[in-house]
């Protein structure tokens, strides 16, 4: 009976775990697209508080001429608010307290990536996800992380099907897309 | 006499030991296939969410510019696999699949919001499918199970209908009087009301009056799945 119960309890397990990983990697492709369109300058002031990173940024970030308007920083944020109701009541479990469990939002420019694009950007999801059964069982732990990770590049799209950047000038035919490229 | 009395109890545990024991082995089964149902689900609603985020169009296929063959979001999730999900003649509305219609196999329900996200602006209404002027959403899309009321140009900038519009952000701060419509924001749900519970012993915890009967032969589970995208354009890739 043991046994059985140990089975069952990793079924549900394994299997709620790849849900809310799933869950989570819809979230971080939604924010990451979004987020992609918009300059970093204009979240300078916001970069070091929101669960950004300003490290290992390339060339300076272009200008943001608007006052007021939002950058990737904030998109991303805003975008992770909007989809993690479906996150959390898969996060949140039982013997946790209300509200301690959030995905954890770690956004940065992907300049490491080698995209010859206008601006790139990752978003990084972290969530600490009950054991629901398996938490009865000597030595596993009462929460497992799950992470997903999304990047995506903004860039010019070309009828060979290329995102390039502007140097050297894109086509005249090319449109600015957004693409995950991982 | 000693040792048959001991042989019917062991039976009789048995027997009470067998029922938890099927019980479990069966639950095991059924919890599995609804969990990858729901992982099929959530990977669906990503790809149909993306598509309509970039342009796809959501009308009814019957009604669609390039006819019923034409590419759109609902013969797409009519091709998708979601395991145990099929054709099935319970669904009297055909296997797949009109936005909000009870009894379809797969539901696909798209809703465009203007200039917000719900969850994070207080104030967030679904574009209006019924203005006629420029903001509202043009004949080839559905938002919120209504169908657009503009005639769709497909001649920018004479396109009289904005919503949802072609691509208008160029990589720069646009001022905030002219938030361009590829701001905006779908919403995708994605529903398979057509997995089913397998194993008698587990229908009771899925009991429903129209979908899981006692006297039916068909135990219907519904999963869903949500996307938040950020409307990008009608940029079709």
């Amino acid at each position: 009976m043991t046994s059985m119960l140990g089975a069952l309890s990793m079924v549900i397990d394994a299997g709620v775990y790849f849900v809310i990983q799933r869950q989570l990697q819809n979230l971080a492709d939604a924010a990451a697209l979004a987020a992609v369109w918009y300059s970093p300058a204009c979240d300078a002031a916001n970069m070091q508080d929101a669960g950004c990173q300003t490290s290992g940024w390339g060339a300076p970030p272009p200008t943001c001429t608007v006052v007021g308007e939002l950058g990737p920083c904030t998109i991303s944020n805003e975008w992770v608010q909007a989809n993690e109701s479906a996150v959390l009541s898969l996060c949140a479990g039982p013997n946790l307290p209300a509200g301690a469990i959030e995905p954890a939002v770690d956004a940065h420019m992907g300049t490491a990536l080698n995209v010859p694009s206008l601006n790139t950007w990752v978003v990084t999801l972290d969530c600490n996800a009950p054991h629901w059964f398996g938490r009865v069982l000597p030595g596993v732990n009462l929460t497992m992380d799950i992470r997903a990770s999304s990047s995506t590049a903004l860039g010019w799209l070309t009828d060979g099907g290329q995102i390039v950047g502007n140097s050297p000038p894109p086509p005249p035919n090319a449109h600015l897309v957004a693409r995950l490229i991982i | 006499m000693q040792r048959s009395r001991q042989r019917g109890q062991s039976i009789v545990e048995f027997g009470i030991i067998a029922i938890l024991f099927t019980l479990l082995m069966f639950a095991i089964a059924d919890f599995g296939l609804l969990l990858n149902d729901w992982l099929s689900v959530s990977s669906g609603a990503r790809q149909l969410g993306r598509e309509a985020a970039v342009g796809r169009f959501t009308c009814d296929p019957s009604a669609c510019p390039g006819g019923p063959t034409q590419a759109d979001i609902w013969n797409e999730a009519n091709t998708l696999k979601i395991p145990g999900v099929s054709a099935d003649p319970y669904f009297t509305n055909g296997y797949c699949c009109r936005a909000g219609t009870p009894g379809s196999a797969l539901q696909v329900k798209v809703t465009y919001y203007d200039e917000c996200a719900p969850g994070v602006d207080p104030v967030c209404n679904p574009v209006n499918t019924s203005d006629s002027s420029a903001n509202g959403l043009d004949s080839r899309f559905f938002s919120n199970g209504t169908q657009g009321s503009c005639i769709y140009n497909p001649n920018p900038p004479a396109n009289i209908c904005l919503h949802p519009a072609p691509p208008g952000k160029t990589g720069t701060c646009p001022t905030t009087s002219v938030r361009a419509c590829p701001g905006d924001t779908v919403v995708l749900t994605f529903t398979a009301a057509g997995a089913q519970v397998i194993t008698p012993l587990v229908r009771p915890f899925f009991a429903n009056p129209v979908t899981c009967a006692a006297t039916s032969a068909h135990c219907y589970v519904s999963v869903g799945s949500t996307v938040i995208m950020r409307y990008e354009g009608d940029t079709l890739v």
